[in-house]
């Protein structure tokens, strides 16, 4: 079948539909080859050019190989293989000859749209694939109704319609195929780009990037009452290391185990179960102390948690913490570890500091009191634009600009409290979180990045300091938003006072937390839960397969049956020509053919001559039929006599 | 598309191998008289290439899926490999439930194509689109057949012999809604058609033999006069019809002549001096042709029928029917 001009624009389109997600992350020249193939297929369309000859089309593949490897420095790897399969199948279009070339067009575009996935998991994301997906199998029809008699309405019906039929066996799919978890080989190095969150290091301005990013970082469902804003402190990595500029980490050897004591002889405990967006991270956040976790992840002695890989799906996990509960892990190294200043940097600083220190003696709680306090009384500013800060940079922030963010507070008294001898170091994570009155769970936003402090003291252990909350108490208190902050800077939806658009947006949220929870959550855990659910637990590989084929053999029996009977779906007026047609067969059981050239009325006469003695019920259904089909009454009644007439209708 | 890539393979099975399936399939598909609904003993569905690339394209996605524990191209993927599913009840649906009648079949001469008609009834509401015709692995014809109603499908069959050529078994095939899979039913619904004799290129009568008439009458028709109009009656030469006459009112009106009516003819075996059946067969039947052409009163003498002379549609049919069945037992 050859392929007429006029075929390819729904082709084309299809193309644009499949591609559209990725046109915002187009490499210029990419997106000048898309521009271009697209104008000159629309040129071969209007009949106003004609399909470049084979090596023209040999050259425009070497231009799409060199553009991406001009752009991308290679054409392996997730995005430019993508972009290049997306060049290819334009390309493809101009040597249109065949159903197989339009077959494989559409095939390449159902492979596509899987790749938005790796940039997007939300629920808009599917229900645009969703869409996409009705579209190409629309385009599968054209190709397939040779005589081309379905309208582009017809088409588009059909193939919805075998989608929605599809769904079934989908999720039937979804809940019983069980989950090998990936990856199956080494995933290339940008598998998962473009992802925000914390990184493992902190230099001045790298959490004030993330504030003004209402993006979820993770949610919490409590198994209680949730601690009280104040103390949601969620920590995740612990940086001991400053080179004068930037803070890392420098963890104990793995195989120390943190020392931990409970303060109270019956400790608050609260359980909670985080769902994590993926942050591309090899670490999970968890609620200030950390007592018990769930999962075969490492609590290190400075208690972060850490996993073996990138965290590049959601990740729910359970974990138990208490604010009644001491880190008392310090050993000769680590105390020396956080005590180590850069020599020679900040010698304003740490005057101060010893200075400090000496009016407070021995008491090395008093000396910390001093040193907030002198945050507090010095009129230090709390802001999201902070000036940049020269080599000593310690010294410039505390005597000169005085002006800063959580991350200068927090790494600026550590620096103080080392200078005075005191172990410290800067913990880095979210502070805050809001309820979602919808679904009742907490929503941490990347906005709500925080850094702070912890000091050691001999009789109590490792101890948090915040000094963010000594210059702004709101910050900790009622969260980023009430911090007394430059609202611009902040995201706009999380700053309205609109209480329909808070109210839309907790609903919206509460969506995207039941989606990520059940659907792009859903791994071998959650599936051993759900099967928990309903009383099975442990099942195997084994066992999951023989149920799989089996709710798939219920499901394909369902859809075959939805399939079949949907024929004989009738809308009114099929009605009475199905009946009619019921009525026919009847007769020409009998020996009565009516062809299709004869109208019911001469069939009605031809019939009485044959049979008089059917006279009577054969034209009470003549005349039902007629009304029905051509007199405009399609009532209820009418139809229902036509049908009763039908069925009692009998030639003996 | 004659054959689908499995039936092909099928085609290059040992002999021995493929009889018992034949003979199977044989059991299916008839001969059948009547009408013959296509329940699910007679459709038979496979995937084409395009399904087997469509399964390829479903593994991909699986394996991309797992690789990076992609929950959403899971849900992609099972949604697509429901939708192949789909598709396979579709369009063996598409095939399933039509009702099969064989249409009629005009008769032929030997060396012309037989055009055999199957009529489609569809008894659902819905409509059923591309249904092809194949016959002996050729592709005839695409019908649709709308909801709760009837359409012609048509293959032809080279008639190489006079006689009664048996149509045999045909094929109808359906790719629709996607053409990833094939249904298509086999069925032999005991459709013969006539064929005629070949007629020889020309062919007389010898004079000695042409009888009780004589040969001159069939010069004499071209001169008679022309006499008048009278109604068109069945049997009537179409040669005689006044067709302006009919493109004025609607009628058709034959043209009389004077000059008494046509003189009979006699076409008799036993006249030709020919050797072979057959060859004396084809002389008669372009005689049938050019003597009912020419508007003829002729008879048909045949060992062991005698048809009386006559003219006209039903007798042209009536004797070339005998000659097609000559020594048809």
């Amino acid at each position: 079948m050859a392929i007429t001009e006029h075929k390819l624009t729904p082709v084309l389109i299809g193309i644009h539909l499949v591609a559209l997600p990725m046109y915002a992350r187009l490499s210029p020249y990419v997106a000048l080859l898309v521009v271009a193939f697209t104008a000159w297929t629309l040129l071969i369309i209007s009949g106003r050019s004609r399909p470049p000859p084979a090596f023209i089309r040999i050259l425009l593949a070497g231009a799409v190989v060199a553009v991406l490897l001009i752009s991308y420095g290679t054409i392996f790897g997730q995005e430019p293989g993508t972009f290049m399969l997306l060049l290819l199948s334009f390309l493809k279009l101009f040597e249109m000859k065949s159903k197989r070339d339009v077959l494989l067009v559409i095939f390449l575009g159902y492979f596509l749209v899987a790749t938005h996935f790796f940039h997007s998991q939300s629920p808009w994301m599917a229900a645009y694939v969703f869409v996409v997906v009705i579209y190409l199998t629309s385009l599968l029809i054209v190709f397939s109704d040779r005589l081309a008699s379905t309208s582009f309405k017809t088409r588009l019906k059909i193939s919805l319609r075998m989608v929605m039929q599809a769904l079934p066996l989908m999720l039937v799919l979804f809940i019983f195929f069980p989950r090998i978890q990936g990856p199956l080989w080494g995933l290339p190095d940008d598998a998962n780009s473009a992802m925000t969150g914390i990184g493992d290091e902190m230099t001045p301005g790298s959490i004030n990037d993330l504030i003004s990013s209402a993006a979820v970082a993770f949610r919490v469902q409590f198994q209680g009452e949730p601690p009280r804003q104040q103390d949601l402190y969620w920590r995740g990595l612990v940086l001991s290391h400053y080179d004068g500029k930037t803070w890392r980490r420098d963890d104990a050897p793995a195989q120390l185990r943190p020392e931990m004591s409970y303060l109270t002889a019956e400790p608050k405990i609260d359980e909670y179960r985080v769902m994590l967006e993926p942050h591309g991270r090899k670490w999970l956040y968890s609620l200030e102390s950390l007592v018990a976790k769930e999962g075969a992840y490492t609590v290190t002695r400075e208690l972060q948690v850490v996993t073996d890989k990138e965290i590049n799906s959601v990740v729910a996990y359970k974990m138990s913490s208490s604010l009644n509960v001491a880190n008392r892990s310090l050993d000769k190294t680590e105390m020396k570890k956080n005590l180590l200043l850069p020599p020679g940097l900040n010698p304003q600083t740490i005057t101060l500091a010893k200075q400090l220190r000496q009016q407070s003696g021995d008491d090395e709680a008093a000396f910390t009191r001093a040193v907030l306090n002198y945050f507090s009384t010095q009129s230090f500013l709390y802001t999201l634009s902070p000036p940049l800060l020269g080599n000593n940079a310690m010294d410039d922030f505390i005597f000169s600009s005085r002006e800063g963010f959580c991350e200068h507070y927090s790494s600026a008294f550590v620096y103080l409290m080392r200078a005075a001898g005191v172990p410290a170091r800067v913990v880095v994570g979210y502070q805050g979180g809001d309820i979602n009155p919808v679904d009742d769970y907490m929503i941490v936003r990347q906005s709500d990045a925080h850094a702070w402090s912890e000091i050691w003291l001999d009789d109590q252990g490792w101890v948090r300091i915040d000094p963010t909350a000594t210059v702004s108490p709101g910050r900790i208190e009622r969260g980023i938003t009430n911090a007394g902050l430059e609202q611009g800077r902040l995201p706009f939806m999380l700053v309205s006072n609109n209480k329909l658009l808070l109210q839309l947006r907790y609903s919206i949220d509460s969506l995207n937390h039941s989606w990520n929870k059940w659907v792009v959550g859903f791994n071998d855990k959650k599936q051993q839960e759900l099967f928990g659910l309903l009383g099975v637990e442990n099942i195997d590989m084994k066992t999951l397969f023989s149920w799989l084929v089996v709710a798939m053999s219920l499901c394909g029996a369902l859809v075959a049956l939805w399939v079949f009977r949907q024929r004989d779906k009738k809308t009114r007026r099929d009605i009475a020509v199905y009946y009619y047609a019921v009525f026919c067969r009847k007769l020409e059981r009998a020996g009565l053919v009516k062809p299709p050239s004869e109208s019911s009325g001469e069939f009605l006469e031809r019939l009485m001559q044959r049979f008089p003695e059917l006279k009577d019920k054969a034209s009470a259904i003549t005349r039902y039929y007629q009304q029905i089909r051509y007199g405009g009454d399609d009532s209820e009644n009418s139809r229902r006599q036509l049908i009763k007439a039908v069925k009692q209708f009998k030639i003996r | 598309m004659s054959h689908t890539f499995f039936t092909r393979a099928f085609f290059k099975w040992p002999a021995f191998t493929r009889k018992p399936v034949l003979k199977f399939i044989a059991r299916r598909i008839g001969p059948f008289t009547g009408t013959v609904t296509l329940d699910r003993h007679r459709v038979y569905i496979l995937p084409t290439r395009a399904g087997l690339v469509f399964l390829v394209l479903l593994l991909l996605l699986l394996l991309g899926s797992v690789n990076y524990s992609k929950s959403l191209g899971f849900v992609l993927t099972f949604m697509l490999a429901g939708l192949g599913n789909v598709i396979m009840f579709s369009t063996w649906r598409n095939l399933a439930g039509l009702r099969l009648r064989a249409g009629g079949c005009q008769p032929v001469f030997a060396g012309e194509k037989a055009v055999f008609a199957v009529q489609l009834e569809n008894p659902d509401a819905q409509p059923r689109y591309s249904l092809a015709m194949l016959h002996q692995g050729q592709e005839f014809e695409v019908v649709d057949v709308p909801g709760a109603a009837l359409s012609l499908a048509h293959f032809q069959v080279e008639a190489t012999r006079r006689g009664r050529l048996d149509a045999g078994r045909f094929r109808i095939n359906t790719e629709f809604p996607a053409g990833l899979f094939v249904a298509w039913t086999w069925l032999d619904l005991s459709m013969s058609c006539l064929v005629y004799p070949r007629p020889a290129l020309r062919a007389e009568m010898p004079v000695s033999t042409s009888s009780e008439a004589g040969g001159p009458q069939m010069q004499a028709t071209g001169t008679e006069d022309y006499a008048g109009l009278r109604k068109y009656q069945p049997g009537d030469s179409w040669r005689r019809v006044a067709w302006k006459v009919a493109a004025r009112t609607d009628v058709l009106m034959t043209r009389e002549y004077s000059g008494g009516q046509p003189q009979q003819q006699w076409i008799d075996w036993q006249a030709l001096a020919m050797a072979g059946t057959e060859a004396r067969l084809s002389a008669m039947t372009r005689l049938v042709i050019d003597a009912e052409q020419a508007g003829q009163i002729y008879g048909l003498r045949l060992p062991g029928t005698d048809i009386e002379p006559a003219h006209g549609h039903t007798h042209y049919a009536r004797c070339l029917k005998a000659l097609a069945l000559y020594g048809d037992h």
